[in-house]
């Protein structure tokens, strides 16, 4: 069953070529097999368990990142303060997956509490990227992209607040597909910084990526966030052309680009760019303030710590997770989430304490999402034209694993080319990343974001040019 | 700038110890970093033309639920995952002596 689609599962069990339990037999022990080396999973299932459905799904084993809640399944959100943590109620997501008979076969690792790009911060180490052990996944969805991209899943599950999926993908050679905000629940789902945070799907293609998202679409009464459904799937009406479709690139970030693998990156882009004009793609370059894009990280940064300092002060150790010593409820808390949270996730709660306090909040927090109001301004007035933005979706391939160097701290350079899928969530688009080529072995990949609710546009031109690069698989 | 005094207040505020002096250090430089982003932020054009942004995209549907008294959670699974339950309730060392 390695490396095989959806589709082709479905065809094999549905010929009774093999059965659904032997695809997750499988599934498990590649996952056991690859632990040593890949690190994938918190959690492997040793039990298989599948209801009853016609759905495309039914019998297909999965992976789920592990800050999806599943009623009796160990839950962690790859953080030492959650370590013990067994839900009491399963997340929509994964209730949807059961429903449609997807077998779930693991729990993926995190960076700790999805707030990390690297896929080194999990509290059950790190995650080393399939590919070439030697470099990251990238992340937070680290496990989920090791183990679609591993073979070991057609699919996995992964939560998206600033690139956490598209990343990844980009790093790992697979599809990252993330939804207009709303359209799948996050109920059930830990969250992160509730006005950026999206569920989102990694598979071997975009057809996979449709179908996935199909099931787990939808209006949920648990989360008022949640669009209502569109009366059609998406994976039945992929079909379309480019003769036509019209989309956008930014010069400035394509500028930044000048050097080393970030050329590379930029050749590659231009000559997909070249293969879509030659399909009747118009593609045109268009310039946005630079000023704008250079501050895309620090208010991504701005907002998210904020935000995630709020949402994750009920993690103090007396309702659920380990429990600190003391004498004193005050001592009981401070010794649990001191032992429990990791330092980088402790430096981010303070920024966010600092940027919420009343008198900075208006030069930090206020301007941040001022900030935001500009960026997706200018980028919903560029929708009114165009069906997307198509860039590349990171500066290079996946970056070696340098224990001595700090991850996901805050920087002074302005990385144009490897922050700007952000964007992303600072409007709610639908963006799918998938790949583009290889640079040496690694991966690398285009990423197109669409307009809201645009989600069917948006996986119809990926499948059109999924299907130009000739990367369907 | 931000000294090592004021970021030690912060952590105590949300109920927290940073392992050692270089982690306080860490967070030192890091503050240093965004405040440098913030004041680059604070500087750009037309900023306060905008109104600060909550939420991707006005929700064209959103709704109120119908006000009903459900059931969320049972008290034995609330208490599943708690370490110490005495007498129905979760218990925490003494507050008053």
């Amino acid at each position: 069953m390695k490396d095989k689609s959806i589709l082709e599962l479905r065809s094999l069990i549905d010929e009774g070529k093999i059965t659904s339990e032997e695809v997750f037999n499988e599934s498990i022990k590649m996952a056991n097999d690859s632990q040593g080396t890949v690190n994938a999973f918190v959690t492997i299932i040793d039990k298989y368990s599948k209801e009853e459905s016609d759905s495309l799904l039914s019998g297909i084993p999965y992976a789920l990142k592990d800050n999806f809640s599943t009623k009796g399944i160990l839950t962690t959100g790859s953080s030492n303060i959650l370590k013990d943590y067994i839900p009491v109620f399963d997340s929509t997501v994964y209730k949807k997956l059961k429903e449609a008979g997807a077998v779930l076969m693991g729990k993926t690792v995190l960076d700790e509490l999805a707030m990390g790009g690297s896929g080194l911060t999990g509290h059950t180490g790190i995650v080393r990227n399939p590919l070439d052990n030697t470099r990251i996944t990238g992340g937070s969805s680290a496990g989920s992209a090791a183990a679609v991209a591993m073979g070991t899943v057609p699919f996995a599950i992964g939560s998206d607040t600033g690139d956490s999926v598209r990343k990844p993908a980009s790093y790992c050679g697979v599809v990252g597909f993330k939804p207009t905000y709303g359209r799948i629940s996050r109920w059930g789902m830990f969250p992160f910084a509730s006005s950026l945070d999206h569920v989102g799907v990694l598979t071997r293609n975009v057809m996979d990526a449709a179908i996935v998202t199909d099931v787990i679409k939808g209006k949920d009464e648990k989360d008022m966030t949640t669009l209502e459904d569109e009366s059609f799937k998406y994976s039945e009406n992929l079909e379309s052309s480019l003769e036509g479709k019209k989309l956008f690139y930014i010069k400035e970030i394509l500028e930044s680009a000048a050097l080393g693998e970030a050329k590379e990156v930029a050749s590659n882009f231009y000559d997909v760019i070249h293969k879509l004009k030659e399909k009747g793609c118009i593609v045109e370059e268009i310039s946005f303030r630079k000023d704008l894009l250079e501050v895309i990280y620090p208010t991504y940064f701005i907002i998210s710590c904020a935000e995630s300092t709020s949402n994750n002060s009920n993690l103090t150790g007396f309702i659920f997770g380990p429990r600190g010593k003391g004498d004193t409820p005050e001592e009981v808390m401070i010794n649990t989430r001191s032992e429990g949270f990791a330092e980088m996730i402790k430096r981010r709660f303070i920024i966010g304490s600092y940027i919420l306090e009343r008198e900075n909040q208006e030069k930090l927090f206020l301007n941040a999402k001022r900030v935001r109001n500009m960026i997706v301004t200018e980028m919903n007035k560029l929708f009114e034209k165009y069906d997307g933005l198509v860039l590349p979706a990171a500066g290079g391939v996946a970056p070696k694993i340098n224990p001595s160097e700090e991850v996901d701290r805050l920087g002074d350079e302005y990385l144009l080319l490897e922050n700007h899928l952000a964007i992303g969530n600072f409007g709610g688009y639908p963006s799918i990343t998938l790949p583009s080529g290889f640079i040496g072995n690694m991966p690398i990949a285009v990423n197109l974001t669409c307009k809201v609710k645009d989600d069917l546009n948006c996986l119809q031109i990926a499948y059109q040019i999924e299907k130009t690069l000739g990367g369907e698989r | 700038m931000i000294s090592i005094e004021e970021l030690k207040k912060y952590s105590k505020k949300l109920e927290f110890y940073m392992n050692d002096e270089e982690e306080y250090a860490t967070l030192a430089k890091e503050f240093e970093i965004l405040l440098k982003q913030v004041d680059k932020i604070d500087k750009i054009e037309g900023i306060k033309e905008y109104e600060p942004m909550s939420f991707p995209f006005p929700l064209d549907d959103a709704y109120l639920r119908r006000d009903e008294v459900t059931m969320s959670l049972d008290r034995l699974d609330a208490f599943s995952n708690c370490k110490d339950v005495k007498n129905g309730c979760v218990s925490v060392p003494k507050v008053v002596a």
